[in-house]
């Protein structure tokens, strides 16, 4: 009559180790395939919004045609994307995100005035990001500092 | 049989838990999908829409107001000189909905609306004055030139021009010109000659009057 008593056991086992196996297979399909591509979307957009926003930030800091002051502006960036550091850079008047993971990584267009001789400079993103405009005779140097 | 009842209400348990898992990770699914605003599409059009009407603009007179002759000239390569952004994708500027460039065929994307004003020079209009009857010419505000013919009679000399008081035109030896003079645009003008009681001939006055429209122009970027 000893199998009596061992008929709970085996039962409380076995629901202990269904348990276990639902988790494991749960947390296995979680992180393995829907987390890490929620991450890469959202690490996307944010890097898209974050070159879209900084270049119309850019834009908007060069002042008007009668105005030949100098200005400066700081710039709100995302201290990283996807938990790494990027730079932001200028080349050829376009706005370059250098990302380590070159899918983050984006370029864009930046749409200046004429006046605007020259766009120069970088941004890190865990620094304090300003965006300078000196004028000089009519024409205009973009530094992002 | 307990235990088995056990069991049961476990896998009743676990499909419970695996169905919330799914509902909400469609919904995430959702929400992502929701959150997508097309950021780059976005400053495509608000940065060439801001291109077009700032100041500095070879389209505007000023800011925010559009010189019409200068808008019906532009095409899809002197747009893409004037704003580098909108190289990508496809393209549509428009007054109040009618197509003023094209490139492509923007299916959706990204539309940017601006409110504008469009300055336009209306045909120009002549008025004939006969001196002997009447000296003086009304031009309405919005004109800043005018263009002014003057043939005197027999026995008479037109010396002077005056448009509001300030004297626009003089020789002591007579005026018998055609000349165009310059008005404040932002008043109604009167355009006197000063001519003796019995002066005789003739004043044309040619003017374009000017066009001022609201409208509003919108940009359509669909990279």
């Amino acid at each position: 009559m000893t199998d009596r008593a061992l008929v709970p056991v085996v039962g409380k086992v076995l629901e202990a180790m269904l348990v276990l196996l639902y988790v494991a297979s749960l947390v296995t399909a979680l992180h393995g395939g829907v987390v890490p591509d929620y991450r890469d979307a959202a690490a996307a957009e944010v890097s898209d919004r974050t070159l879209a926003s900084t270049a119309a930030r850019i834009e908007a800091s060069v002042p008007p045609p009668s105005d030949d002051a100098a200005a400066s502006r700081t710039v709100d960036l995302p201290a990283a994307i996807d938990d790494a550091v990027y730079r932001l850079r200028v080349e050829n008047r376009t706005l370059v995100l250098d990302h380590p993971d070159p899918a983050l990584s984006g370029r864009l267009r930046l749409a200046l005035s004429p006046r605007v001789t020259a766009v120069e400079g970088s941004w890190r993103s865990d620094e304090p990001a300003t965006v300078r405009v000196r004028g000089d005779d009519g024409r205009l140097r973009v530094i992002l500092a | 049989m307990r235990g088995q009842t056990n069991l049961f209400a476990l896998v009743v348990a676990l499909v419970l838990l695996t169905g919330a898992t799914v509902v909400g990770v469609s919904l995430a699914d959702g929400a992502l999908a929701g959150a997508d605003r097309e950021p780059v599409e976005r400053h495509a059009a608000a940065a060439t829409a801001d291109r077009l009407i700032a100041a500095d603009s070879p389209l505007t007179v000023r800011a925010n107001t559009l010189n019409a002759s200068r808008v019906a000239a532009l095409n899809a390569s002197r747009l893409h000189e004037l704003a580098p952004v909108a190289r990508t994708g496809d393209v549509r500027v428009a007054l109040d909905g009618r197509p003023v460039v094209e490139r492509g065929a923007p299916g959706g994307g990204w539309t940017v609306r601006r409110s504008v004003v469009v300055r336009s020079r209306a045909e120009p209009r002549s008025i004939r004055v006969n001196l002997s009857t009447q000296s003086t010419v009304s031009v309405p505000q919005g004109v800043d030139r005018a263009t002014l013919t003057l043939a005197s009679g027999p026995n008479t000399t037109l010396r002077s021009v005056r448009a509001n008081d300030r004297v626009v035109l003089h020789d002591d030896g007579g005026l018998d010109t055609t000349a165009t003079v310059h008005l404040d645009r932002y008043e109604p003008t009167t355009l006197r000659v000063d001519a003796g009681a019995n002066a005789t001939g003739r004043l044309v006055v040619t003017y374009r009057p000017q066009r001022v429209d609201d409208r509003i122009l919108t940009v359509t970027v669909d990279a």
